[in-house]
């Protein structure tokens, strides 16, 4: 069980944005059944100690509230879920309240109970374990919802420029009062229909999950990916920070101030296109503009002419576009426009390479060891070099990658020495180097059941995908008239990747606010 | 104790046996340790048990030259400190681990093994499993040492110096566990470790915090070391030759350090500035000496201020390669009057003026280089005598401009002279002469001046009778009688240079024959000398050790046979162009067994057979070899594997083969 869910996991955070648009509700609430079932039966699991600190997004939280609850559905709805709030809102305050009584109460039942029935029941020590879990899940979010609600009742909590941006404000206002409603069993917006909330739900709930779990084993997590929310169909679509390996995407601490810059995001086919430049009489591919236009001059003699052959003038562009940052089309990731913390990528080559190390299956295998897979295939080459042979060992049996993290080890610890015989201590570098390490970021652990886009394709939930990628697949990327002012693609449901290649966020005041942090405490 | 005394109290215990064997063995230890040479305390040992018993317990010092002897060595001294094997010919991880299996060396505490490269890891394992005490290792030169090299020496936790020069294989791994092993380390240099990097120094600076001593010469380290380095107390010396990545960042990181520099060394350190040393003066005040050859490009107004505030301490400024003014050396001399030392070698602009206002004040100067200032007139020399008192070196190197006058007034006023550089500066007998009055002089520089004749030879033999060096390159002039009158009277030397002078005869060479200490001897191209005055050279000098013969075309066989025969302790050997064969290569280089270094580039007579049966006889000890590279694919490649496993460098040469009748 424990297995099948963290492939489908894998698969399914991959294909997460598809995922949600390509399946019926009917099939998803089952995936949702299912994914609680392979959670919650799951023995072992780590106990949380601390909330994990992101903000009223993180409301919308919502762990079930007994045992009962286990085969049931942690999403609750809310009846207010789809009617807008104003942000300060003594209704919803009001009902924040009730619910926070009202959990709190749950939580007291099931403590009870735990001591109550003392001895194993049914479950035995399992249950007993899943019930500890789910108090401190739930104290957890008890917690979270107190400091949200308390953030939402202070003004210089809200950025100003919440208001400017329909995503955020929908978002923010789906966010607020979700979570806090429903202490029936009803399952969640399960209607297709409003998708965004669902995603914003099922996200947040999961990234709390994985902080909770990551926390305290994290190196089993990094590894095992023991998220509940990986489950099949749990729709991981993560909003929060997806681990990418920053340095190398080009986008690293930039400090652009917010609209300083136009944001143009490339689509997935797009990025992932071997060709950039399509002839448009024939249709041929070229990596390069020049080359294409050579190409054209065999289609007439107007493209022979000097200026049809020059290189296009760029001066008019830069002047109403003085810095062009690059988004991520893959929603919920950091470097995505509507993240919160958004780090723009600096060129097209940054976005490839940082959507196919972060949102795509690692197909290049490292011969060697066949252990490490990367997506990108320079990374594999650079692995190469180094593999096996460039293993930094200590005296004490650690392994490490990189040389001067060894040498810090070394000057931390006393006695320990570097090792020069490779081959004496048993390689162990497997389990230590999760797969999809090349993207883990050591300050997210939240995001860490992330990383693992799907490397195995064996569920069939992930043949599905696959079925829905393909067909979505006829896209030609021939078709890539940039829709300017397509703001709206984040408001909608599922934002249709066929409709607007392009989509450029206006580059006026406040629609780059997405990077704000909007209301943490 | 002299020599005499030693010789009459071994030979009366030769004689007797009473009077020396009553004596205790400590008194005699500390009889014999006031014996310097070694020489004479062989003539003791040889003469007398008792000697020799006491030489066994009290001898602190063994340098060993031959693989052979070795382990009975290290039985036979049971209170050894020093051990120098750098010179033992063939030694390898098993002579060495053998060797040191039957000796008890718990007291040896220093250990040289510099260009010892048939030693590899396992023998330093064996070594410093021997010798609990070590404190000091030298591997310096020891091209094929690496890190596992490195990692045996950390064993020794108890080491104090380590100097790892040269070991090209080091990294920052053997840095890490030499950095690791011994925390105690005091001087550490691993000058031309070119894979060591910024992580290994930082490493090291945060485990070796004793360190006094640092050398990370020709290293590409950046500035991040030096900022490491900056955080080590106790550093008095930091030597940093010809780091291209340090700048003068790097040198205001020191400067703001917690070090205790004394000296430090930026020579050709290209990105280094005035203003940067300004600032390292800033941070160090007591700093002493300051070396800075060839990387400033000029001299900051800066700088000359900031030498004001070390007036107190400075003593060793090295300036080389500078644009230096008059002012700029008055200036040096108003603000640094406790200098001892100063190099202005290669600075241009050096006049008279300048070295007159500079040595106005610095009276205490005892080293002044001024090699290749050639505006210098007998002027400079005139003040330098007035003032510098108590010159003890004093190089001249291509100042045309100065004679015998000049000469005259620094021989008369510096008393205290002991080695003078002359070469390329046309000065004559009669300069030789005047210098012939300073009886302290050790080394005499004389090169390419082709005037000098035996008149001024005789001057020299006649009243320099401590000379150790001597340089006559190229002084064609000279005969055989200025040979014996030099032989004659400066027993001591060690060093001759006599290349191109090529009047030299066999008789020349006979004379030569009685100086016993010779140790190196250059008579390169001089065509009229053969196999005689070769044997006579071999038969005399019996110490010595570097022999050059490159282009002697009447040198054959004969000369090889004698050098077989009697300088057992040739350790160098140039023969190319000799016209030698195959028989006399193959016979010396089986006999002589101290012999590790031999260029042979060609020897048209020796046929292929030749040498490879010679290379084979020498196998183990040859350390180098320079050949001419045709030999490369025509020796077998078994021979050569061997060689090289060995720890022999080969250095092909590929060059015509030009015949030079001298000059």
């Amino acid at each position: 069980m424990r297995r099948s869910s963290e492939i489908s996991m894998k698969a399914s955070s991959s294909m997460a944005s598809e995922a949600s648009r390509n399946t019926d509700p009917g099939q998803q609430g089952v995936r949702y059944n299912s994914m609680d079932l392979s959670y919650f039966a799951r023995p072992g699991q780590s106990i949380p100690s601390c909330p994990p600190f992101f903000a009223p997004q993180s409301s919308s939280f919502c762990v079930p509230d007994d045992s009962g609850a286990k085969v049931g559905n942690p999403f609750e709805s809310d009846p207010s879920l789809n009617t807008p709030i104003s942000d300060w809102d003594p209704q919803a305050i009001l009902s924040n309240l009730t619910f926070l009584e009202q959990k709190i109460k749950q939580v007291k039942d099931i403590v009870q109970s735990m001591s109550n029935l003392g001895s194993p029941v049914v479950g035995g020590s399992c249950e007993l374990a899943a019930k500890q879990q789910l108090v401190t899940a739930d104290l957890t979010s008890i917690i979270i919802q107190l400091i949200s609600t308390a953030g939402s009742m202070l003004p210089s909590m809200k950025s100003p420029l919440l208001s400017s941006n329909p995503a955020v404000r929908q978002l923010n206002t789906y966010g607020s009062p979700m979570g806090f409603g429903s202490v029936g069993n009803q399952r969640p917006s399960t209607n297709r229909e409003v998708t965004v909330p669902d995603m914003t739900k099922t996200s947040d709930y999961e990234e709390l999950m994985s902080t909770i779990t990551t926390t305290h084993d994290e190196k089993d997590d990094l590894i095992k990916c023991p998220n509940p929310c990986g489950g099949e169909g749990s729709e991981p679509i993560p909003m929060e920070d997806h681990d990418v390996k920053e340095s190398d995407d080009g986008g690293e601490a930039e400090n652009l101030p917010p609209g300083s810059y136009v944001v143009l995001q490339l689509e997935k086919e797009e990025i992932l296109a071997p060709h950039t430049h399509f002839c448009v009489i024939c249709g041929k591919g070229f990596k390069r503009d020049a080359n294409l236009r050579m190409h054209m001059r065999g289609h007439g003699d107007e493209y022979k002419t000097p200026a049809a052959l020059a290189k296009p003038m760029r001066d008019s562009g830069l002047d109403h576009t003085p810095v062009t940052r690059y988004s991520c089309p893959f929603v919920g990731c950091k470097r995505n426009k509507e993240h919160r913390k958004f780090q723009p990528l600096k060129t097209i080559l940054c976005v490839k390479n940082h959507y196919k190390r972060s949102h795509c299956d690692k197909s290049y295998t490292c011969s060697r060891c066949n252990t490490k897979k990367f997506s990108v295939i320079a990374d594999l080459k650079t692995h190469e070099k180094h593999c096996g042979r460039d293993k930094w060992l200590c005296s004490c049996g650690t392994t490490f990658s990189r040389k001067d993290k060894l040498f810090g080890h070394v000057a931390l610890f006393q006695g320990h020495t570097p090792a020069l015989h490779m081959d004496d201590i048993k390689a162990t570098g497997a389990s230590e180097q999760p797969q999809g390490s090349e993207a883990v970021m050591d300050d997210m652990v939240g995001s860490a059941g992330y990383n693992f886009p799907g490397s195995t394709s064996d569920g069939i939930q992930n043949l599905d995908m696959k079925v829905a990628e393909d067909t979505r697949g006829y896209f030609s990327p021939l078709n890539f008239d940039p829709c300017f002012g397509a703001l709206d693609d984040f408001t909608r449901p599922g934002f249709d990747i066929s409709e607007d290649p392009f989509s450029f966020l206006p580059s006026g005041p406040g629609s780059c606010s997405f990077g704000q942090p909007s209301g943490e405490s | 104790m002299s020599e005499e005394e030693a010789q009459r109290y071994g030979g009366s215990a030769g004689g007797g046996g009473g009077g020396i064997g009553s004596l205790s063995v400590d008194l005699l230890g500390q009889v014999l340790d006031r014996v310097p040479e070694p020489r004479d305390r062989k003539a003791c040992r040889l003469v007398s048990r008792a000697f020799a018993r006491a030489e066994a317990a009290h001898r602190r010092a063994l340098r060993v030259l031959r693989r052979e002897p070795l382990p009975r060595l290290l039985r036979a001294f049971a209170a050894l400190d020093r051990l120098d094997l750098s010179a033992c010919a063939s030694l390898d991880d098993a002579s060495l681990a053998a060797a040191l299996a039957g000796a008890d060396l718990g007291t040896v505490r220093q250990v040289c093994l510099a260009r010892a490269s048939g030693v590899g890891w396992r023998g330093l394992d064996a070594l410093v499993a021997a010798c609990p005490r070590l404190e000091a290792v030298d591997l310096s030169h020891c091209v094929g040492a690496g890190d596992r090299e490195a990692a045996a020496l950390a064993a020794a936790a108890g080491l104090r110096e380590l100097n790892l020069e040269k070991c090209l294989g080091v990294t920052d791994m053997g840095l890490a566990k030499v950095a690791v092993g011994c925390p105690r380390l005091q001087k550490l240099s691993f000058k031309w470790c070119r894979e060591i990097s910024d992580i290994g120094v930082d490493l090291l600076a945060k485990k070796c915090r004793e360190l006094r001593s640092l050398d990370i010469s020709y290293l590409k380290v950046s500035n991040e070391s030096l900022r490491s380095i900056s955080t080590l107390e106790k550093l008095e010396d930091l030597a940093m030759v010809c780091c291209p990545c340090i700048d003068d960042e790097g040198l205001k990181l020191l400067s703001t350090g917690s070090n205790s520099l004394q000296s430090v060394d930026v020579s050709r350190c290209n990105h280094v500035t005035s203003e940067g040393l300004a600032s390292l003066i800033d941070g160090h005040t007591s700093l002493q000496k300051i070396s800075a050859a060839d990387s400033l490009h000029e001299i900051g107004q800066c700088f000359l201020s900031k030498l004001a505030t070390l007036k107190a301490t400075l003593t060793v400024l090295r300036l080389d390669g500078f644009e230096v003014s008059s002012s700029l050396l008055s200036a040096i001399g108003e603000n640094c009057i406790n200098l001892v030392e100063i190099g202005l070698s290669k600075c241009n602009g050096v006049t008279d003026e300048g070295i007159s206002s500079l040595v106005v004040r610095c009276s205490y100067l005892r080293t002044i280089d001024l090699t290749c200032c050639n505006l210098l007139t007998n002027n400079a020399l005139e003040s330098i005598a007035d003032n510098c008192k108590m010159l003890e070196c004093l190089r001249l190197e291509s100042s045309t401009s100065v004679s015998e006058k000049g000469l005259e007034r620094i021989a008369t006023c510096c008393p205290n002279l002991k080695e003078i550089d002359l070469t390329d500066c046309g000065v004559n007998d009669a300069a030789l002469q005047h210098l012939a009055t300073c009886s302290e002089l050790l080394i005499l520089k004389l090169g390419l001046c082709s005037s000098i004749s035996d008149k001024g030879l005789r001057f020299i033999g006649s009243n320099c009778g401590k000379i150790v060096e001597l340089d006559l390159y190229r002084c064609s002039s000279i005969t055989d009688d200025g040979l014996a009158a030099l032989a004659d009277g400066c027993k001591k030397i060690k060093l001759l240079n006599l290349c191109y002078c090529n009047k030299i005869t066999d008789s020349g060479l006979s004379h030569l024959g009685s100086l016993e200490e010779l140790t190196n001897l250059e008579l390169r191209c001089l065509v009229r000398i053969t196999g005689i005055g070769i044997s006579s050279v071999a038969i005399g000098c019996k110490s010595l050790i570097e022999l050059d013969l490159k282009r002697c075309y009447s040198v054959d066989d004969s000369g090889l046979w004698a050098l077989a025969r009697y300088a057992l302790n040739l350790r160098q050997l140039t023969i190319s162009y000799c016209p030698v064969t195959g028989l006399g290569l193959c016979h010396l280089l089986s006999s002589l067994r101290c012999l590790q270094d031999m260029k042979m580039v060609h020897l048209s007579w020796v046929s292929i057979e030749g040498f490879e049966m010679s290379l084979r006889a020498a196998c183990g000890r040859l350390k180098k070899l320079k050949m001419l590279s045709g030999l490369k694919s025509i020796l077998s490649p078994e021979l050569l594997q061997l060689l090289q496993a060995c720890g022999c460098r080969i250095r092909w040469v590929n060059k015509p083969l030009v015949y030079k009748d001298a000059i």
